[in-house]
């Protein structure tokens, strides 16, 4: 090879690793903006491919949920929650946690509110 | 003067490029995706086809950082992936390089040819075209491992919504399966064909940058394996000025 073939090749390498190494930060600011674009596109796509009036029919052979509630389950109509039934309805906070918690429907909304964007 | 022949299309110069860039991006993120459930088997059941069943990839392969990173690159890089890859294929077919690529009737006996060459059992190398047999199949099987990617892809993107693409691999966990398999497949013949590129012939790197190939230094002319002959045997330059015999 001759001598401006391997300056060439030498500024190529140099530059290729140069940019690699730069875009190894998963996380720069400029690419930020691409994905955010990239999720408002995805956004739309799936807005217009999976229109709600297309996909809202349920397949005949869905269970119906009966005493399953809570369970997931596809339903022809909003699952109520019976008190005859089941009870006295709870949400109960409870497994790894230092302080279990089993708060009636009152005992929630008495509890302070906070509004918090996640990024 | 060397014979320089145009070997590669400036299309299929630009998707290969953007390929590696896309599918070192894909590979990484997809990592860190499938670090957040290490494993194909569900809750409760076993899965004993993946001994590391439960084990998570190393860190310094993955990319994103995060859950949600990573699934923010994965999902901005596939339709550069598509597209490029979409382009790639079409280009191939509407521009007739697809016959460089298609395996063909004789390639099974030209690429056992090529395994006796590089054992040391053939002492000279087959001709060839563009490709030998064995590139043929390599290069063939990596769009088509392709394919199953994104379609596997897209059966666990939505596996209600494009339900009839996740039942094409039987179920979610299966379809999960195909899309790791196949990136791991897709990734060692990346590697192979890294590791052949520098090994036997580097001379190819000029032809995928700027699309020109020096003839007189192909495998071919140069009798090459890897690591062997690597620059040519050593009256190469006076053959190139045809000096007479003496």
């Amino acid at each position: 090879m001759s001598m401006d073939r391997r300056r060439f090749l030498g500024i190529s390498a140099a530059s290729l690793s140069s940019a690699l190494l730069s875009a190894c930060n998963g996380n720069p600011e400029r690419a930020q903006k691409l994905l955010a674009l990239a999720e408002r596109g995805n956004l739309r796509v799936e807005e217009g491919l999976f229109r709600h009036t297309a996909m809202n029919h349920v397949a005949p052979s869905a269970p119906v949920a009966g005493a399953s509630f809570p369970k997931y389950h596809i339903s022809k109509t909003v699952p109520v929650w019976d008190t005859a039934v089941r009870g006295v309805w709870r949400l109960e906070v409870s497994g790894a946690v230092r302080r279990p918690l089993s708060l009636t429907l009152d005992d929630l909304m008495k509890l302070p509110r906070i509004t918090q964007k996640v990024d | 003067m060397a014979p320089l022949v145009k070997r590669n299309h400036w299309v299929v110069r630009l998707t290969h490029w953007v390929s590696v860039f896309a599918i070192v991006i894909m590979a990484g993120s997809g990592m860190r995706i499938f670090n957040a459930h290490p494993a194909f088997a569900r809750p409760g059941e076993r899965f004993p086809l993946n001994p590391w069943e439960g084990r998570s990839i190393p860190e310094w392969l993955t990319f994103g950082g995060w859950l949600a990173g990573a699934r923010h690159w994965h999902f901005a890089m596939m339709w550069l992936l598509v597209a490029n890859g979409l382009l790639y294929l079409g280009f191939l077919f509407f521009h007739g390089e697809w016959r460089d690529i298609v395996p063909r009737r004789g390639d099974t006996r030209d690429a056992w040819e090529m395994l006796k060459f590089y054992l040391f059992v053939r002492p000279d190398h087959p001709p060839q075209a563009k490709h030998n047999a064995l590139q043929k199949s390599a290069y063939f099987a990596m769009p088509v491992l392709g394919v199953i990617i994104v379609l596997s892809g897209l059966a666990i993107w939505k596996p209600v919504t494009l339900g009839f693409i996740t039942r094409l691999f039987v179920n979610y966990k299966w379809a999960r399966f195909v899309h790791f398999v196949a990136m791991a497949l897709l990734l060692l013949l990346a590697l192979v064909h890294v590791f052949m590129v520098f090994a036997v012939d580097p001379y190819s790197l000029r032809a995928i940058v700027t699309g020109w190939y020096n003839q007189a230094r192909s495998p071919e002319a140069r009798n090459a394996r890897p690591f062997y002959h690597l620059f040519g045997p050593a009256r190469e330059t006076d053959a190139e000025r045809e000096v007479p015999p003496a």
